[in-house]
């Protein structure tokens, strides 16, 4: 797929999200109720963290660049965690005990990247998702384990439903300077089962 | 009842120029416990307010509408010494802003938030922000109390426990190093960090100051220059300046003046092109000098950062170009927007009386040469007593004019930028001639009494030495040449007599703070602050032997 066709499909999805959120909100108007609000506020909420995904992707007149600094990677992804913490689906952090205290990386786009891993797992998850840190191989390994099913064996590499995730994870792991064969992004079943997305920066 | 959170206690300012955005932010705030949000809707208003001192934390736009930009605000506030040591500042910019905002910036604010922004981003910048401000409380205590040597203790402290803040603490450690005078240190340091990620631009320039600062210019002239021609380096303002300074050591002011150019071409700002118009004009390049002071004036009219000598510079360079009308009227303008400050009415007077007598009303000229003589207090080594012996020069009491400029000279015999000017001012009234003999005269004598109290020392009369040289000083407060050999003088004395004896001590702290004041920055002045130091540490050592 074409990047341009790519773009174009996420702005579809993101119509058709858009007019769900709208029928939901008109809805409310007529009948307010505190639990369909706040299930339309997380809506809301995921289309525009897909937005700016989609806009930092595709925003730009040149390829994304990546801004490092020298960050926690365990207060990362504890971050990230908080963000996306449901009572229904609980999302915990830990990072591996010999995990770097720091690493050079763009906080925001290495956010970006998570967000849409976690996103992706939230949808398959039955009952939690952890994020982990460690280092392999020179680099800081990110990564979102869930409990669901596991991936599809018809499509194994591509579990985010439009591609836009993936997309911007690989992007975000080549802006970092990743030149990885699998783009710095890898998807797997876990032994124990669930699914592993794994994001890898160089050093 | 407001919820309790680590941050409750904080009194916040928003500072944007849009009442949604702001209302936003404020409402954002809200939701993490912060109860005390002022709001700001421009650049004075936020200066206003930022001045009580109250705020711990300013949330700033970077695009607010008005002539001063967030970035100008924050390097304003901080340079001026308008925020609290503790207060932090965020900047909000829009996506596409932020690489250049953050390249071309020495300083940076404590955080970064791009649009658009959610309570949580906040909240996890904030609270990173706290613990580093906690981590580093006692490099920061040190610092605001001028105590490099406790600055660099607290920094091991920190690097001991080897944890995330280890390559800030390692930054801070290079800069207390150089601050302390140990250039060969902060290069191992800055080289450590290279080690561990080449691309680190605070360790380039680390290095480049640290090669400077050691009297490596060829070293510290290839490193500003790699700096300068990375990727993101072209907008990268301190590696220019370090350039500049390097080769203006080196005494090739012209190459100095080229660097401050690409500066200028690289980020237009009020700042650089003051420093260009500085430059150019001691070098005696008035074209250059006029070009960088009227775009001073034109980009900083109406705004915060708008100053009294720009105007002032600008008519001088104006009267320099044989522009004495323009000159003139400039000056005219002035009168009505600043009060007169008594810093600036002997000046301005005096380039009045200069443009008078270039357009040829001899009259009015000596009137405006009377109201400045009047006005002057004292003869120093600066650019407005050269514009008043200027003055004297241009109509027709040579002598006095003369005499002021040896005044400025002997006041500051060392000081070369001066003497650039002094060259300029005597060229420019047909006197070039009398330059060598000038700079003789005025630091002959001088040189004499330094001699004199150095060949005392030499003969043990150390008692007598300090008197000849503390009677130099007297006679030349401001003579940094002076300054040094006196301190000088002092730490040999104190050595020699292996006591600590505190008039001595409390002398050469005196001299020391006069030239740091005179000269900031300068790495005489760092490597002498060093000497003392280790004088201390000298009879220290002795009184315990005893």
């Amino acid at each position: 797929m074409s990047a341009g066709a790519g773009a174009a499909l996420v702005v579809h999805d993101l119509k058709n999200e858009l007019g769900a959120l709208e029928a939901a909100l008109e809805r409310l108007a007529l009948a307010p109720a505190a639990a369909a609000a706040s299930a339309a506020h997380d809506q809301c909420r995921s289309l525009r963290q897909r937005l700016v995904m989609y806009l930092t992707l595709y925003g730009g007149a040149d390829e994304l660049r990546a801004h490092c600094e020298d960050e926690s990677p365990s207060e990362l992804i504890a971050q990230v965690a908080r963000r996306h913490d449901r009572l229904d689906l609980p999302v915990a952090a830990q990072a591996d005990a010999d995990a770097p205290s720091f690493w050079y990386l763009d906080r925001r786009l290495v956010g970006l990247a998570l967000d849409a891993a976690v996103h992706n797992a939230q949808r398959f998850a039955r009952s939690a998702i952890r994020l982990g840190a460690l280092e392999q191989d020179g680099h800081l390994v990110l990564s979102v384990d869930d409990d669901g099913p596991g991936l599809d064996p018809a499509c194994p590499s591509d579990a985010f439903s439009t591609g836009l995730g993936t997309a911007l994870c690989r992007a975000v792991a080549r802006a970092h300077g990743c030149r990885r064969a699998d783009g710095g992004v890898r998807l797997a079943n876990r032994p124990e089962g669930g699914a592993r997305f794994e994001l890898w920066l160089p050093t | 009842m407001p919820i309790e959170t680590p941050f409750s206690k904080l009194h916040a300012l928003v500072v944007d120029d849009a009442p949604a955005q702001s209302s936003t932010l404020r409402g954002q705030l809200q939701m993490l416990g912060i109860q005390r949000v002022d709001v700001a809707s421009n650049p004075d208003d936020a200066l206003r307010q930022v001045r009580g001192g109250k705020h711990g934390l300013v949330l700033c736009d970077y695009s607010l509408g008005h002539k001063t930009d967030g970035q100008q605000l924050f390097e304003y506030l901080r340079d001026n010494n308008h925020l609290a040591p503790d207060c932090l500042f965020f900047m909000v910019t829009a996506e596409n802003g932020y690489a250049s905002v953050a390249a071309a910036s020495e300083h940076k604010p404590d955080a970064y938030l791009l649009k658009p922004i959610t309570a949580s981003d906040v909240e996890d910048r904030l609270r990173a922000a706290l613990e580093r401000r906690k981590v580093f409380e006692g490099v920061t205590r040190a610092l605001a109390a001028g105590d490099h040597a406790a600055a660099l203790e607290a920094c091991e402290l920190v690097l001991a426990r080897k944890d995330r803040w280890f390559m800030q603490a390692m930054q801070h450690k290079g800069q207390a190093l150089l601050q302390l005078g140990r250039h060969g240190d902060a290069r191992a340091i800055y080289q450590a960090a290279l080690a561990l990620r080449p691309q680190l631009v605070w360790a380039q320039l680390g290095l480049a100051r640290a090669y400077k600062a050691g009297g490596l210019l060829n070293e510290a002239e290839q490193q500003a220059r790699q700096i300068i021609d990375s990727p993101d380096g072209q907008r990268n303002l301190a590696a220019y300046d370090v350039l500049a300074d390097t080769l203006e050591t080196r005494g090739d002011t012209r190459a100095a003046q080229w660097v401050l150019r690409d500066a200028c071409a690289a980020v237009p700002s009020a700042k650089r092109h003051r420093l260009l118009a500085d430059c150019a004009y001691r070098n005696g390049d008035i074209e250059t000098a006029v070009d960088s002071a009227s775009r001073v004036t034109k980009l900083t009219q109406g705004a915060l950062t708008a100053q009294a000598q720009d105007t002032l510079m600008l008519a001088q360079t104006l009267v320099d170009a044989g522009q004495a009308p323009q000159a003139l009227g400039l000056l005219d303008q002035a009168q009505s927007q600043f009060s007169t400050l008594p810093q600036t009415e002997t000046v301005s007077h005096a380039i009045r009386a200069q443009a008078l007598a270039a357009n040829g009303d001899a009259a009015a000229a000596q009137r405006a040469a009377d109201r400045a003589r009047e006005t002057q207090r004292g003869a120093k080594a600066d650019f407005a007593t050269v514009a008043l012996a200027k003055a004297e020069l241009m109509t027709g009491h040579e002598e006095a004019g003369l005499e002021l400029l040896g005044a400025v000279v002997s006041s500051d015999h060392e000081n070369t930028r001066v003497q650039q000017l002094v060259r300029n001012a005597l060229r420019q009234t047909g006197h070039e001639e009398k330059m060598d003999s000038l700079v003789k005269s005025a630091t002959g004598a001088l040189q004499g009494r330094v001699t004199e109290a150095r060949t005392l020392f030499r003969d043990d009369r150390i008692d007598d030495a300090l008197g000849a040289i503390d009677a130099a000083l007297h006679d030349y407060p401001d003579n940094t040449g002076v300054l040094f050999q006196a301190a000088q003088i002092n730490c040999l004395a104190l050595r020699l007599k292996k006591q600590a004896n505190e008039s001595m001590v409390d002398r050469v702290r005196l001299y020391l703070a006069r030239l740091d004041k005179l000269m900031p920055g300068n790495d005489r002045v760092t490597q002498m602050q060093r000497y003392f130091r280790e004088t201390l540490a000298l009879l220290q050592d002795a009184a315990v032997a005893a």
